[in-house]
């Protein structure tokens, strides 16, 4: 008897763990929008290319390593959010004795350390009485998130997209009783407030859409050092550091006669930048630049009205000593802690 | 080769210094203050347990102490 993919019990990790090969023991189960399964990917090399064995065809071939990767597609809710920030930056605290809890989440200092936190992801598919897919990956590192907003109705007003890679240990089955669903506040783009250098674009009204992210450009070739590990003769990664990160800040406003924008694009004025959304007081969430310039300001249309597209050049704050902070609430306690 | 036997000798009073420290069970921060540590110089700071005062620390690298 087949699967259907509505089946898909997922489960994040909601501490951190304490190594990278070191699984999480503990969950929080997540419905999300895509349909993708993570595959234990056992990547093998051959000798294709290799002279002397008298012809160009495959005669052997050698373990490699493994390729553990996928990502998570959901509508924004503001305990799904304090996870991706919390492990995709990395650095939280968090503040309360009952909920709502506050998370202060910050960029991890490259100074001090150049790996995220690790969690533990668990899937499983039940089938004819078994599990068609019951996986555990063990020491998983978020590549990228990213927020996004748009007008419209309904929950996919707010978005919120993960990428994330695993080191490649595995175990199967899991083992993991994973816990009932979330329930998920979720916080639709009519709850926004947005001001950028001082304009006000809920107010006036001129916001469209737009996107906040962070992309990680983990080292991943590196986390394959002599001495890694190796699990079924494939080699798995031992670390996972962060490369080159980006923060990025999109946005589309509707242009006016007042509109300040290709001024602000000009002077390369700089000013903070901060977006909120919530569902409700105990769950909110704010992403805020302290320090933003225009990097472009393009002019464009949607459904007909003029608008401008603004691409934001995030700045490093040397009083906040962050280039972007997340501060949320929501109900769940502990996550990446 | 004095300076150095100086040298051996401040290091072994750093150790103790910090093998005292380490073994010393902290107070619990007072209500309302959250526990930040430096990973790497060991640095403790009882900050308001709010964002505006602990940003600015995070961004240096300072980490939640779990109580």
């Amino acid at each position: 008897m087949p699967a259907r993919v509505q089946q898909l019990v997922l489960g994040l990790g909601q501490n951190k763990q304490t190594a990278i090969g070191t699984a999480g023991s503990t969950f929080l189960r997540f419905k999300k929008l895509d349909t993708t399964l993570t595959t234990p990917k056992p990547v093998f090399e051959n000798d294709a290319a290799e002279i002397g064995k008298g012809n160009e065809f495959i005669s052997q071939t050698f373990p490699s390593h493994y390729d553990v990767a996928n990502r998570i597609e959901k509508y924004a809710s503001a305990e799904f959010v304090t996870w991706a920030c919390a492990y995709g930056l990395g650095n939280a605290t968090v503040t309360g004795s009952a909920a709502p809890y506050t998370y202060t989440i910050v960029p991890i200092d490259p100074g001090t350390t150049l790996e995220l936190p690790y969690f533990s992801l668990v899937e499983q598919v039940s089938e004819g009485g078994g599990r068609a897919i019951d996986n555990l990956y063990i020491g998983c590192a978020i590549e990228d998130w990213t927020y996004q907003f748009s007008y419209g109705p309904g929950r996919a007003s707010s978005k919120m997209t993960v990428n994330w890679v695993g080191s490649g240990l595995l175990t199967t089955p899991s083992g993991i009783t994973v816990p009932a669903v979330v329930l998920e506040n979720n916080m639709l783009a009519a709850s926004m407030s947005l001001t950028v250098n001082g304009v006000d674009y809920v107010g006036t009204k001129r916001i469209l859409s737009g996107s906040i992210g962070w992309k990680n450009n983990l080292l991943l070739n590196a986390g394959f050092f002599p001495g890694s590990g190796e699990q079924n003769g494939l080699q798995v990664r031992g670390r996972m550091e962060i490369g080159t990160r980006v923060p990025t800040f999109q946005f589309t406003a509707r242009l006016l006669a007042t509109s300040t924008e290709y001024a602000t694009l000009v002077a390369q004025t700089a000013g903070s930048a901060t977006l909120s959304v919530q569902h409700d007081s105990g769950n909110i969430v704010t992403f805020t630049f302290p320090q933003l310039a225009f990097e472009m300001a393009e002019n464009t249309e949607a459904d007909g009205i003029v608008a401008v597209t603004v691409t934001g050049a995030p700045q490093f704050n040397t009083t906040q000593n962050t280039v972007l902070s997340v501060v949320t609430k929501c109900g769940i306690p502990s996550i990446a802690n | 080769m004095p300076d150095l036997k100086q040298e051996m000798a401040d290091v072994a009073q750093a150790i103790e210094k910090m093998q005292a420290q380490a073994s010393t069970p902290a107070a619990p921060p007072v209500p309302g203050k959250v526990r930040l540590r430096h990973p790497n110089t060991g640095d403790v700071k009882d900050v308001d347990a709010s964002p505006a005062a602990l940003i600015p620390l995070m961004g240096f690298g300072y980490q939640q102490v779990k109580e």
